[in-house]
């Protein structure tokens, strides 16, 4: 006990992996309020161009924008795939197992660029179609995850819960959705990951996301756009995802 | 009292259990033997409604069971299973304080209630009770596991297969506390389990189930002296009826204490007790090539002796 590996996060009483995760923010803030300061880098890279810092929109504004966007169909996919991987793991629901499922694998293989194109004309331009095609690409991970936390549950556990007299919402939310967290965040670490990587082609159709200083880089062939864009989106993902590992409880034995 | 009547249950048109009657007395250990897929499971489950009965009815204190709710009925029936089915996310005491805390009992009366078990089934509170089901030996848990099903003191308790997994040393451990505990307890008990030897040794009725029927009701020696069909003796192990039936048999219903023994030193080095069973001492006899054997009390104090002349008419004898 006495021999800590982090003696700062000792100190604090705080479990090193918050460290961490704070360190990454932090990364993350400093990026977002330094990028204009480095002229001198982004100038060495593209000496041609009159201008090497994207100016159209501060950069804190597209990441709470990007953020937004991604939290919201986060929480959409969440809602939808945890609801439907409990619906079918009930005995009434097993029959749609199979059909829910495919669905949800149709989902994934959709390329989510498809998915813009498609849905401009009934959605129109911006925020909305972007958020219907991160749904559709993230549900996958979420539910399948649900399910396969919900499915590896050992079946003397659910049957002792019930033989012991506990409801069925009883078992559910003090047996099965403890259990199965740990599998359900992982699927949702992957899902909101993955996610903030892929909100950046919402760029194309007028949703503004990190994505702008990457699209702008690449239509007017200025390299120094793109990499500020790209950089705060690799940065948005490491934390987002530190994040996750930060919340994800630790399993007993 | 739990009355079965006429209870019939299919599985996919297949009757797995086919009208069976059966009455256990309250107070009474009626252990359900047989082979796998005899149906003995499939009964104990639909006594807590965990399966549906499709045929007859059973009734619980000479109410229906279909009368009550599922949950309320369960919270009054302890229950415990082979796999214990402890909850791996909640500690030794979380997982004993289980039911009454779904009865609402106020906090200090649960935790009172947890120390008490802990002490019943001899769980040292200071180790165990912070402890994780992972953390546990088989034998341990399953202890955890009877905890949990006395914990709100219900009238009636089922146990599927409880001590089927454990080795042979932790069982034999485990079948003498349950016999500890139900002789201060007294609840009414049906015990599933296809050791029959396990169930000679714990129950006052042992029910032989084949092929989803009841073949006989009867007590250990009864079923022993007198086994309905050949079913039944092939469960019982046709070469060693003998010592089972010894087995069944204490000393102190051999021997007659005499107070002329008192003070008086054994002779040789083996001193049987009086609450050895006949059948140890038959094995004392063979491992000592003596046929007399001395035998004491419970303080230690030699009361007696016993011969194998009496050990053999003990089991000749008609109950």
């Amino acid at each position: 006990m006495n021999q800590r590996p982090y003696p700062l996060a000792a100190a604090w009483q705080l479990n090193p992996v918050w460290l961490i995760t704070l360190g990454w923010v932090l990364c993350l803030g400093l990026a977002v309020w330094g990028m204009p300061h480095l002229e001198g880098f982004f100038r060495w890279l593209e000496p041609g161009q009159r201008q090497v810092i994207y100016q159209r929109d501060a950069f804190a504004f597209l990441l709470l924008n990007h953020m937004q966007l991604v939290a919201v169909s986060a929480a959409m996919a969440i809602v939808i795939g945890v609801g439907t991987g409990i619906i079918v793991t009930r005995g009434w629901g097993r029959d749609f197992l199979p059909l829910v499922s495919q669905v949800a694998s149709i989902g994934q293989t959709f390329p989510p660029v498809a998915v813009l194109a498609l849905s401009v004309p009934l959605l129109g331009f911006g925020a909305k179609p972007v958020i219907l095609s991160l749904v559709l690409y993230g549900l996958l991970p979420i539910m399948r995850n649900t399910l396969v936390g919900l499915n590896d549950i050992d079946p003397a556990v659910r049957e002792s819960a019930r033989g012991m007299g506990m409801s069925p919402l009883q078992v559910l939310v003090r047996v099965e959705l403890p259990l199965a967290l740990p599998v359900m965040l992982a699927g949702i670490r992957t899902s909101v990951t993955i996610n903030i990587a892929t909100a950046a082609i919402g760029s194309t159709i007028g949703a503004r996301t990190l994505g702008d200083p990457v699209i702008a880089g690449l239509i007017n062939g200025n390299l120094a756009y793109t990499v500020q864009g790209a950089v705060l989106i690799g940065l948005l993902a490491v934390t987002v995802d530190q994040l996750f590992a930060a919340i994800t409880p630790k399993r007993h034995g | 009292m739990i009355e079965l009547i006429g209870v019939t249950k299919l599985f996919g048109g297949r009757a797995a259990v086919r009208d069976l009657h059966l009455t256990v007395p309250t107070g009474a250990f009626c252990a359900l033997v047989g082979t796998s897929g005899c149906g003995k499971s499939t009964t104990l489950r639909m006594i807590n409604k965990l399966l549906p009965h499709d045929g007859g009815q059973i009734h619980i204190d000479g109410q229906q069971i279909s009368q009550f709710n599922e949950q309320t009925l369960r919270r009054r029936i302890g229950y415990a299973i082979q796999s214990t089915g402890l909850f791996p996310h909640w500690t030794v005491a979380a997982n004993i304080g289980l039911v009454p805390n779904l009865l609402g009992w106020p906090k200090a009366k649960v935790q009172e209630r947890t120390r008490e078990l802990m002490a019943l089934l001899g769980l040292d509170e200071g180790t165990f009770w912070h402890k994780y089901p992972s953390q546990l030996s088989g034998g341990q848990a399953q202890r955890v596991g009877v905890a949990r099903a006395l914990a709100a003191d219900p009238d009636i308790l089922l146990m599927d297969e409880p001590f089927g997994a454990l080795d042979p040393i932790t069982r034999e451990h485990l079948q003498n506390e349950m016999l500890r505990i139900q002789s201060r307890l007294r609840k009414t008990v049906v015990f599933v389990t296809h050791d029959m030897d396990e169930a000679l040794k714990l129950a006052t009725h042992v029910g032989v189930m084949h092929e989803g029927r009841l073949v006989q009701l009867a007590s250990p020696e009864t079923l022993l002296r007198q086994p309905a069909n050949g079913y039944v003796e092939s469960l019982l192990g046709s070469q060693d009826r003998g010592l089972k039936l010894a087995g069944l048999k204490t000393l102190a219903e051999v021997v007659q204490p005499d107070d002329k023994w008192i003070g008086t030193a054994a002779r040789g080095q083996t001193v049987l007790n009086l609450s050895d069973s006949a059948r140890t001492a038959l094995s004392a006899m063979l491992w000592s090539g003596q046929n007399c054997l001395p035998v004491r009390n419970e303080q230690g104090q030699l009361v007696g002796e016993v011969t194998l002349d009496q050990l053999c008419r003990l089991s000749e004898s008609k109950a």
